[in-house]
């Protein structure tokens, strides 16, 4: 028996040595490769975040409908205070969430936040979206451990165990190496990327209405969120986007969704700024897809929203400070 | 939990430790731990389900002690087949009830008569078709007088539960196993060293090529529809090797998990997709199962004893119920004999023991005719395993249809393509380590026994490295739906 433990230990210590080193090397790497395909460059947002590179009183939270609409360089220029956008591809309130405690942890606290609210953020949802853009970051983070434990992408190893959560992952080390060794960046600036696209033509085709449950855990857990950042002098600004005029007609519950937005904004005294009837929503050329602007309605959209964020409370308390 | 799980691997941890180190010496404490360990390994997968194995147990130990001093003939065939009704009867009605129901009421409507029946909504507990068979073979060899009925109920309720082989086998014989748990069992560094190289070999055959075949098989099988003929060729050579791997890791895991535990478990699989003709093939493919059903079925048939009307009568029984037995659907039942079909021709020509040993047996390549018989043979294996795979007759037949048309002259497109490239070399891979250690129990058994440690530690390394570069996102076993 003796015989059969040393020997087992000698074969595995050189594995547990190496572990740890190699998952840092890798989680190093792949975080540096923006993996643009993987996770629509979220790990650029990532390093910042966890590199406390974030110095800024305007952060931006929400999906896709907040990295790509809220041009935070321009906010930056026109309002005078540094602007973040920490939009998520595809992602809930739970993962912005978790976002957003990463952030604090690891960098000063904003002074204002403006949360992209739409149909997304309080989806119900089984499985995260972009779950590759955690790998990186997940090693002992009982942070991350705790707030996506209700999905089931990952399991309470991959956390604790080296290189586990990276087993079978051959063709996400590939794309790294070459992505590594190409000149590609991330395209994120401030957290910002416009999309320089014009209409998808396919989208048309359907014209089926989606009704979107709203989960009431996420409820309760905007509603912590919204308590949080009162506790921490946090201003709170909501924001609905503009969407495709046509694309409001296929979201079966809209005033559901927009009521509960609503009731948060009086319980809080938010200011909620509603852009569902922008004049640019029957505009198809400013749009990718009906959730979506492109560059050009980002333009348009950020000029609008810091003109109307001159006139709130949240702005004149930035300028107060 | 699964095999290839780190809960599994913190389970067997402390088993091990338990096992070893606490019970050490003491043969009852082993076994008791060995039924706590089983049971709550089985709790794991569906606590619900405990009380059917205990089931089983109670009535197979009853009625092995009652066959022992049984004497009446009469009385003892009733007290054989009390158990044989309670266990198939638990299998039938969990795994084939609804199967039967269905097909009963379509009968009837294909005469015009319109039944109801109400199906019901049945899990299916894993490793049922497993140890009920297990414990059968323990009460037919008590009645047969093979075996001496145990005392000990720990030590059958052990036999019947032990948790390497209790969800998807080897189905262990009474004559083998139960033995084994009346021996001191004292720690061997040589047996417990090959069971975690055995394991490691059931790991990469599972995690690296049975679950990435997976992938490409499911993709194939599941939009057979749009695909061409090579391509549906490629995805019924891929879920053949799905299957191998998945069943062949999990049997390899289980043995090696055994000999940890100083058990030896029976060989399940001897390198199959070497075999020259469909009868060495059966000889090679889950052992445990086609041996029950020889000893056990086939046998007590009259087996090729009774001329040639029964032997082929016997032949077609068997295989059919081997079919049944993956399953309640008519894909398994037609998988059985057409498979039959293969064989018959060899057992009327009496040409079915023509291999008994491992082909081109200490020599490093096959000849041109093996080779060619290997590959026959394989291809029929293939072939028969798109029944297998596919959801029903029909699925099947269109399926074959599409593959044996002009466009299997095709070259073979499907989604993921390029990224299946890495995998159909890893098969090779897996393919050669197979040829090279085919005169063993496992491919890796002998590999590198005779090398300096480091460089046998770095071979070991290297299918780690396999393991944690191409491992893919885990599927249950297959078997475990049997």
């Amino acid at each position: 028996m003796n015989k059969f433990i040393k020997r087992l230990v000698y074969f595995a210590l050189p594995l547990v040595i190496i572990s740890y080193p190699l998952d840092l090397w890798i989680s190093d790497c792949i975080s540096e490769s923006s993996c643009i395909g993987y996770c629509s460059d979220e790990f650029s947002v990532w390093d910042d975040i966890f590199d406390g590179k974030i110095d800024s009183d305007i952060a931006v939270y929400g999906s896709s409908r907040a990295w790509m609409h809220f041009d935070t360089p321009m906010m930056t220029d026109s309002l005078g205070h540094n602007s973040y956008n920490f939009g998520m591809n595809g992602n809930g309130f739970l993962t912005q969430y978790l976002r957003h405690k990463m952030y604090l942890k690891h960098n000063r606290k904003p002074k204002v936040i403006m949360l992209s609210v739409d149909y997304f953020t309080l989806e119900k949802r089984d499985h995260i979206i972009n779950h590759f853009q955690f790998l990186p970051y997940m090693l002992w983070n009982k942070d991350m451990m705790e707030e996506t434990s209700s999905y089931s992408d990952f399991e309470i190893f991959d956390f604790l165990i080296p290189l586990l959560r990276y087993i079978g992952d051959f063709q996400l080390f590939v794309d790294t190496y070459q992505i590594t060794s190409s000149d590609l960046k991330s395209k994120r600036d401030r957290g910002f990327a416009g999309i320089s696209k014009g209409w998808y033509e396919g989208i048309e085709e359907t014209k089926e209405v989606y009704h979107f449950e709203i989960d009431e855990k996420l409820v309760q857990l905007l509603d912590k969120f919204l308590q949080e950042c009162v506790e921490d002098d946090i201003e709170v600004v909501l924001v609905y986007a503009p969407i495709y005029y046509e694309g409001l007609k296929r979201i079966g519950n809209q005033e559901e969704i927009f009521n509960t937005f609503y009731d948060f904004s009086i319980k809080y005294n938010l200011e909620f700024l509603d852009y569902l009837d922008y004049e640019i929503n029957c505009h198809k050329f400013l749009f990718v897809d009906f959730p979506h602007l492109n560059d050009r309605g980002a333009y348009f959209f950020t000029s609008a929203l810091i003109e109307d964020f001159q006139r709130t409370k949240a702005l004149k308390r930035l300028k107060r400070e | 939990m699964m095999f290839n799980s780190v809960d599994f691997a913190i389970f067997l941890s402390t088993f091990f430790g338990l096992y070893w180190f606490v019970a050490k010496d003491n043969l009852k404490i082993q076994n008791l731990l060995i039924v706590i360990g089983s049971y709550l390994f089985y709790g794991l997968w569906d606590w619900r389900f405990l009380f059917l194995i205990f089931l089983s147990s109670v009535v197979d130990y009853s009625v092995g002690r009652k066959l022992e001093f049984e004497a009446n003939q009469v009385k003892r065939k009733i007290l054989l087949w009390s158990s044989i009704v309670v266990n198939l009867g638990i299998l039938g009605f969990f795994k084939y009830y609804n199967f039967f129901l269905e097909n009963f009421i379509e009968a009837f409507s294909f005469f015009g008569q319109e039944i109801q029946g109400n199906s019901l909504n049945i899990i299916l507990p894993v490793g049922i078709s497993f140890y009920t068979f297990q414990t059968l073979s323990y009460t037919i060899d008590v009645y047969k007088r093979k075996l001496k009925p145990t005392k000990d109920f720990i030590v059958f309720s052990a036999f019947v539960s032990f948790f390497p082989q209790l969800v998807a086998g080897p189905i262990e014989r009474a004559t083998n196993l139960l033995p084994q748990f009346f021996k001191k069992r004292t720690f061997s560094y040589e047996k417990a060293a090959d069971g975690m190289r055995q394991i490691l070999w059931g790991l990469f055959k599972k995690i690296v090529i049975a679950d990435n075949c997976a992938e490409y098989a499911n993709l194939i099988f599941n939009h057979s529809d749009q695909c061409t003929g090579s391509t549906l060729v490629v995805g019924a050579v891929f879920f053949t090797f799905q299957i191998y791997g998945d069943f062949s890791g999990y049997s390899d895991i289980a043995i090696g998990t055994a000999r940890l535990l100083g058990f030896d478990l029976k060989k399940n699989f001897s390198f199959p997709f070497f075999s020259r003709d469909i009868a060495e093939f059966w000889r090679r493919w889950h052992i445990s199962l086609t041996t029950w059903f020889r000893d056990y079925l086939y046998i007590p048939l009259g087996g090729s004893r009774r001329g040639t009307f029964m032997k082929i009568r016997n032949t077609f029984i068997i295989f059919l119920v081997s079919g049944f037995w993956h399953g309640a659907n008519w894909t398994f039942i037609v998988w059985g004999l057409l498979h039959a079909t293969f064989f018959l021709p060899l057992l009327l020509f009496k040409r079915n023991r023509k291999h008994l040993d491992i082909v081109a047996k200490g020599k490093i390549f096959p000849s041109f005719r093996e080779f060619v018989a290997m590959l026959s043979t394989f291809g029929l294996t293939v072939f028969a395993f798109i029944f297998f795979r596919a959801n029903d007759i029909g699925h099947a037949i269109s399926y074959i249809s599409e593959v044996f048309s002009p466009s299997l002259f095709t070259t073979p497109d499907f989604i993921g393509m390029m990224e299946a490239i890495p995998i159909a070399f890893l098969v090779v891979l897996f393919i050669l380590i197979e040829w090279i250690g085919r005169e063993g129990e496992y491919a890796i058994e002998g590999i590198g026994l005779r090398w300096w440690r480091p460089l046998r530690y770095g071979l070991y390394y290297a299918i780690i490295g396999l393991i944690f570069l191409f491992g893919n996102e885990t599927q249950e076993f297959i078997y475990f739906q049997f």
